[in-house]
């Protein structure tokens, strides 16, 4: 029995077929990143604006001496804005880009929990066809009966136009 | 000995960089009628010094071009030849020559370029041309085989000198070298382990090598040894080189169990050459009963022909070496080369009447000519990537004090630790007495941290003899340029963005400015024309002028030129005051020279020079005077990562002028604006109308209704004043620049940002920018303001 379960949980851990997400909750829905892009997490607190930055650019923030850019995720799927209160989350995020990484910080409603997941139990995001990119999903798990989006980060925060989750929310359950 | 020499390429190429500079300062001091023997050292040791590390390291191309400039020097220092005018222009040629050269070696390859193969040809021709000139020196006729006794002085290793590298380095002249080690090492307890008691006797066998090359290698000890370099006749049979060898190899039985495999190696040997023979011994092959297969019972004799050095053989075999007899010969068979016993005899016995009439070194480049110039056209796409490899040289006193400030910071950390800990109300003084002291640490710091990226201008103008004494030349002029404050500390990246500009104006100077001789003559003034740069510190500022004493600015041409482009009316020409007439040539493709020369006169260039002073956050500025010269003044910052700034407030949002951009800043008075066409308005400043920008606006913010409040900070923008609405005027302050791109992306309007002191972040703003995003771009401007006057 022990053997078996070392088994497994070593196959858990095997970088090749599972791996470890932080989830966070948006308008009741979680979603996971990949827990080896965040770099820490932060309370709100308020920001400098950019001047005509669109509006889930939330403006920067001083992170120890560096600039970082803070993206309302919310507002990015196009979900209804909600004012931020004490408990709002800044997720900072190490994103990869084609000339390094850089340092983003996505702002959600709450951090839920982390994850091991195996690769085989995701799903490919659906395919909704070409006026919607669904590139940034990784994936579609389920967890305890709950679906868990999982987002690509590095596709996600990349796009110049951030895509509007509404859509892909209606496309899905039509 | 497993070295990996390439973490020094870096520094090779750096110090040769620097030789080559100081080659060519003392080069621009040389005066050819009285030759200062100083600086001909100076040259010459560079010279030597470059070459030497580029065999070190194995950049044969450039050691070898080295070598023939070294033999030029060498003859000039020794004063056997004179330097004729046309011997500089040929080591100046030479010098860009191993520039060019450094840079490809940059990129790891070791070729020589399609210059640097005429400039060699032109240095060797000098050289030949002359040979009856340096009869005396006739010991230099090169012999094939010579017999070198040193014999040092016993306190030649306290003088620093190693015996050994020595030898090592005369063995890297030959092809075949047999050095012998003779002297009497007096009795144990007489040995003073400080002295050295041996000498050598080197047999030295090669094709071309020049006795010279051989004092060379001993030019460090000369003083301290007894040198005698023969030329030996003997040794005729090797003087061809010689491309046959026998090899005898007779392992030990061990062989294979220190996983050498004698197949391998013949392998090997079959591919630096071609394997004629091939013999197997098995003299030493013992019964089939007696055999252990774990044992080599083989000797091996093989001919090899092809490798022109015994020294390729014997790498072959250097992994076992020790592992059994390796013995390599030369194939001496009369058939092969039967005359060159006398040949090599008669040469080396009568040195002296002979002056040998190839020197050799051509050979090479000669061979290699063909394959670079193909290989040129890849180089010069590459040569960008590479130049701007960057390390600091920093004086240690810098660093010294550097240090001096963090054990200062570290005292006043834990004095202030201390108070922390136990703190009450009494002790706030101390607690005050300490934040100051921490303060001036800080400010401290941050000077010495910033000077560590100041270097001397000099940097920036040791380009330019060169550039005055070639543009003259070209042009027929006589110049003389003179170089002031050249100790003037400046940021290495400001350095590095400043150089072109300044060779721009230089190169104005020279080509518009100065005038020929006769006519300066005919205008009483001096035959030679002066171009003087000068730099100074002034504030916060570097103040770099470029002055020359030539015909000057010329305003009427400057004014025709303006009204026929539109850039200005005849009744403000009029008015106008030099300065702002002049600005003019700033303008984009703004030229009033009659006829395009190659050097400049196109109109393209100061514009360009203008941007990128201003992209340093610079001014620059003119004054002239017609027939007496021109001034150009360029005030830079000392650094980039520090801006002077004047913080600002916009709605609730604080934002930061540089400072250098504020012309003034003033209340707004509804009774002096005007609305014109176009919804732009415009301030009546003084004489002059300047277009507003409401900075709410431009940055998104809902409009303000009422101004009344406001204040007007009046900016320069591309040569125009613009007037920035904005709600309060706040501090002035330094502050450290930040970049926004480096996690975010560019912000059109905004330069970059910043850290308050309150750890929030506020935002730089990009004053041409910014007018972009207003609209109120100049050309519009201009065009609604000259309709509505």
């Amino acid at each position: 029995m022990q053997a078996e379960a070392a088994e497994q949980s070593s196959e858990k851990n095997d970088p090749e077929t599972s791996g470890q997400y932080l989830t966070f909750i948006m308008d009741d829905e979680e979603y996971g990143v990949d827990i080896l892009c965040v770099q820490e997490i932060r309370g709100w607190e308020p920001t400098t604006p950019l001047p005509n930055a669109p509006s889930h650019i939330k403006g920067v923030i001083n992170l120890r001496g560096t600039i970082v850019p803070i993206v309302d995720l919310r507002q990015c799927f196009g979900l209804r804005a909600i004012e931020y209160s004490a408990v709002t989350v800044v997720i900072v995020l190490k994103v990869k880009t084609a000339e390094g990484s850089r340092v983003m910080g996505i702002v959600v409603d709450a951090v839920s929990d982390v994850y091991t997941l195996a690769r085989e139990d995701m799903r490919s995001a659906p395919d909704l066809g070409s006026s919607i990119d669904t590139d940034f999903i990784e994936g579609l798990v389920s967890v305890e009966e709950k679906m868990v989006i999982l987002l690509n980060i590095d596709k996600l925060l990349v796009t110049e136009e951030l895509p509007s989750l509404a859509d892909i929310k209606s496309a899905l359950n039509a | 000995m497993a070295v990996d020499l390439k973490q020094f390429h870096q520094v090779f190429i750096e110090e040769s960089i620097e030789g080559l500079d100081a080659m060519e300062a003392a080069l621009m001091e040389l005066d050819i009628e009285s030759i200062d023997d100083e600086l001909i050292n100076t040259i010459f040791r560079s010279a030597h010094s470059i070459k030497g590390g580029a065999g070190t390291f194995g950049f044969s191309a450039l050691a070898s071009f080295t070598h023939v400039l070294e033999t030029l020097l060498d003859e000039v220092r020794a004063g056997q030849r004179d330097l004729t005018h046309d011997h500089v222009n040929l080591l100046l040629t030479s010098v860009d020559c191993m520039r060019e050269m450094l840079e490809i070696i940059q990129d790891e390859r070791n070729e020589y370029t399609a210059t640097a193969t005429e400039v060699q040809k032109a240095l060797e021709a000098v050289l030949n041309a002359e040979e009856v000139h340096c009869e005396q020196v006739v010991a230099s006729a090169d012999s094939d085989a010579w017999l070198v006794t040193f014999k040092p002085e016993d306190y030649i290793i306290r003088t620093g000198n190693d015996p050994l590298r020595l030898m090592r380095e005369l063995a890297s002249l030959a092809q075949d070298v047999a050095i012998e080690c003779v002297g009497e090492i007096p009795k144990l307890n007489a040995l003073n382990p400080e002295d050295c008691c041996l000498s050598w006797q080197a047999k030295l066998t090669g094709s071309n090598i020049s006795e010279e090359a051989i004092r060379e290698v001993f030019e460090w000890v000369e003083d301290d040894c007894e040198l005698i370099v023969q030329p030996q006749g003997q040794s005729g049979a090797q003087n061809q080189p010689c491309t046959r060898w026998q090899v005898h190899f007779a392992p030990y039985p061990h062989l294979f169990q220190t996983g050498n495999d004698p197949l391998r190696i013949v392998k090997e040997l079959a591919q630096i050459g071609s394997i004629e023979l091939v013999e197997i011994n098995t003299k030493s092959l013992p019964a089939l009963k007696l055999l252990d297969a774990e044992k080599c019972h083989l000797a091996w004799d093989i001919e090899v022909s092809g490798p022109e050095k015994k020294s390729a053989i014997e790498e072959v075999f250097e992994w076992v070496i020790g592992e059994g007899d390796i013995h390599i010969e030369p194939m001496i068979a009369s058939m092969l080369e039967p005359q060159s016993q006398d040949d090599a005899t008669v040469q080396s016995n009568a040195p002296v009447s002979i002056p040998e009439p190839v020197p050799v070194p051509a050979k090479m480049p000669v061979a290699e000519k063909e394959n670079t110039s193909g290989k040129a056209a890849p180089r010069a796409a590459k040569k960008a990537s590479n130049t701007e490899a960057s390390s600091i040289r920093v004086g240690t006193d810098k660093i010294d004090s550097l240090i001096n400030m963090v054990g200062e910071l570290v005292i006043t950390q834990s004095m202030l630790g201390q108070l922390g800990s136990e703190f009450d109300i009494e002790s706030l003084p101390k607690l005050i007495e300490g934040l100051n002291q921490l303060e001036q640490n800080t400010r401290e710091l941050q000077e010495s941290v910033m000077r560590i990226r100041m270097l001397p201008i000099s940097f920036a103008f040791s380009r330019f003899p060169r550039m005055v004494r070639d543009l003259g030349q070209e042009l027929g002029k006589n110049i003389h340029l003179e170089l002031q404050g050249e100790n003037t500390e400046l940021d290495k990246t400001v350095m590095e963005k400043i150089g072109d500009p300044l060779v721009h104006l230089v190169r104005n100077s020279i080509d518009h400015g100065i005038e020929k001789s006769e006519e300066r003559v005919a205008a009483g003034k001096p035959k030679e024309g002066t171009v003087t740069l000068n730099a100074y510190h002034q504030g916060g500022n570097v103040v770099i002028e470029i002055i020359d004493d030539g015909r000057g600015l010329d305003r009427e041409k400057i004014v025709a030129k303006g009204i026929e482009r539109k850039l200005i009316n005849e009744a403000d020409a009029l008015t106008a005051s030099d300065e702002a007439i002049f600005d003019l040539i700033f303008q984009p493709g703004f030229s009033t020279a009659a006829a395009v020369s190659n050097l400049s006169g196109r109109g393209v260039g100061m514009d360009v020079v203008k941007k990128n002073i201003q992209a340093l956050n610079g001014v620059v500025e003119i004054q002239s005077q017609k027939g007496k010269g021109t001034k150009i003044k360029i005030s830079l910052p000392l650094t980039l990562a520090i801006l002077d700034g004047q913080l600002v407030r916009v709605r609730r949002e604080t934002y930061i002028f540089p400072l250098v951009s504020i012309v003034e800043s003033l209340q707004y008075d509804e009774k002096l604006v005007n609305h014109i066409a176009g919804g732009c308005r415009v301030f009546k400043l003084r004489e002059e109308y300047v277009p507003i920008v409401d900075l709410s606006e431009a940055f998104g913010y809902e409009k303000m209704h009422h101004y009344d409040n406001a204040l007007m900070v009046v900016v320069e923008c591309d040569g125009y004043k613009v007037a920035m609405l904005v709600d309060e005027l706040m501090a002035q302050q330094q502050v450290v620049i930040k970049s926004l791109e480096q996690n975010y992306q560019r912000v059109e309007g905004i330069s970059g940002a910043t850290i308050l002191g309150d750890g929030t972040v506020a935002l730089i703003i990009d004053v041409p920018g910014v007018v972009r995003l207003a609209g109120a771009d100049q050309q519009v401007i201009q065009q609604s303001l000259r309709r509505s006057a």
